[in-house]
């Protein structure tokens, strides 16, 4: 099943959906029974915001501090740790990063199976973030300016079909480059024991590729 | 453009808004709930827009989020419990096979197949970066097919 056979499908079943006269009839009628409420005009928006506010500072702050040391210290060892049982993580009682992109979907994984990239230099002023998702791949994301790095582990082979544009060797690893839309450029290559997917910001071809040749498990 | 009355956006884009929503919630109830509060938002911030698309990806983004947070709310497992409703069986299939998949990757494949949108526009809807919506995409899709082959 291709992509575009699965878009169709999905069209084709969507398309039998649609609001009724009646659905839209109870729409509007309740639009027009619920008056709109203008909060921003009303001087409680103000009180409820400076609440808001204050309880923003007192709870966030700290967490976001707790957050940011967690990160430096990944960012001092260099080191993440990858549970491939992550998939099994609560998503309630996960311990959650806030300050990943991806809020929703990153979790501290206990630490099962060490993965360094020790060999993986820096610039001085990245700012590394680590975090496992729950789908059970580890990031490791490096930002410097607008210039971004951001590295997947997985112990499953990924699919090519996607990334099969131009492969490469690099030091006798094959590489598979693809192009994105903007300025989004990805790789996915495999090591001895982890395969890695590899999206990177604003990075030129050759910086991209020496960055996949100085990553090393 | 100048702002559209309810029932203007709602004839133009009601359609396109509950088949978004029901989509991602297998409920009429909640996706009509999801549909009304996107009309409510679209009235209170009465926004402009430079065209109907810059129309549609606003109410889109608005719908998409009231869907998450109606999905937080019912905090019940998706078991589409609507989807008797659809007359044809090849669509219950479909709609079957999307209720197995988990929210945020459904929600870019319904984006992407629907409106076709390229994925530097749905992470700009759905506020990720596009390469994170690129991997989230192969990966609906590979769930999509799994959950539907398990079906047959």
């Amino acid at each position: 099943m291709t992509g575009n056979n699965i878009d169709t499908m999905i069209q084709e079943a969507v398309s039998s959906v649609s609001l009724t006269d009646s659905q839209k009839s109870q729409i509007l009628h309740a639009l027009e029974e619920k008056p709109v409420l203008h909060f921003r005009s009303r001087p409680a928006f103000l009180l409820v915001s400076a609440a808001v506010l204050l309880l923003v500072l007192f709870i966030y702050v700290p967490r976001h501090e707790e957050s940011a040391a967690i990160v430096q210290e990944a960012a001092r060892n260099a080191e993440i740790f990858w549970n491939p049982l992550s998939d099994s993580i609560d998503t309630d009682s996960g311990s959650v990063l806030d300050m990943m992109p991806a809020e929703d979907e990153i979790y501290n994984a206990s630490a099962e199976l060490p993965v360094s990239i020790a060999s993986w230099e820096l610039p001085d002023t990245a700012e590394i973030i680590t975090g496992c998702t729950i789908t059970g791949r580890c990031h490791v994301i490096c930002t410097e300016d607008e210039r971004k790095a951001e590295i997947e582990l997985s112990a499953v082979q990924p699919s090519s079909e996607d990334f099969s544009d131009r492969p490469s060797v690099i030091n006798g690893r094959q590489v598979f480059l693809y192009r994105g839309e903007g300025d989004v450029s990805q790789a996915v290559f495999s090591s001895e024991n982890y395969h890695y997917i590899l999206h990177t910001y604003h990075y030129s071809e050759k910086e991209l590729l020496n960055l996949i040749d100085s990553i090393t498990d | 453009m100048k702002p559209f009355t309810a029932e203007t956006i709602l004839n133009t884009y009601g359609d396109m808004l509950y088949r978004t929503a029901y989509s991602m919630l297998f409920h009429h109830a909640d996706a009509q709930d999801a549909v009304q509060d996107t009309l409510i938002r679209y009235l209170q911030k009465k926004p402009s827009f430079n065209d109907e698309e810059h129309c549609r990806a606003w109410l889109l983004r608005v719908l998409i989020n009231r869907c998450h947070d109606l999905q937080r709310q019912r905090r019940h497992t998706e078991t589409a419990d609507d989807l008797q409703i659809v007359s044809e069986d090849k669509h219950l299939y479909v709609f079957e096979t999307l209720s197995k998949i988990p929210m945020q990757y459904r929600e870019v494949l319904v984006l992407k197949s629907l409106y076709g949108y390229s994925d530097t526009e749905i992470a700009r809807m759905i506020h990720r970066t596009p390469s994170a919506v690129k991997m989230r995409m192969k990966k609906a899709r590979e769930l999509f097919r799994e959950a539907y082959d398990d079906r047959k």
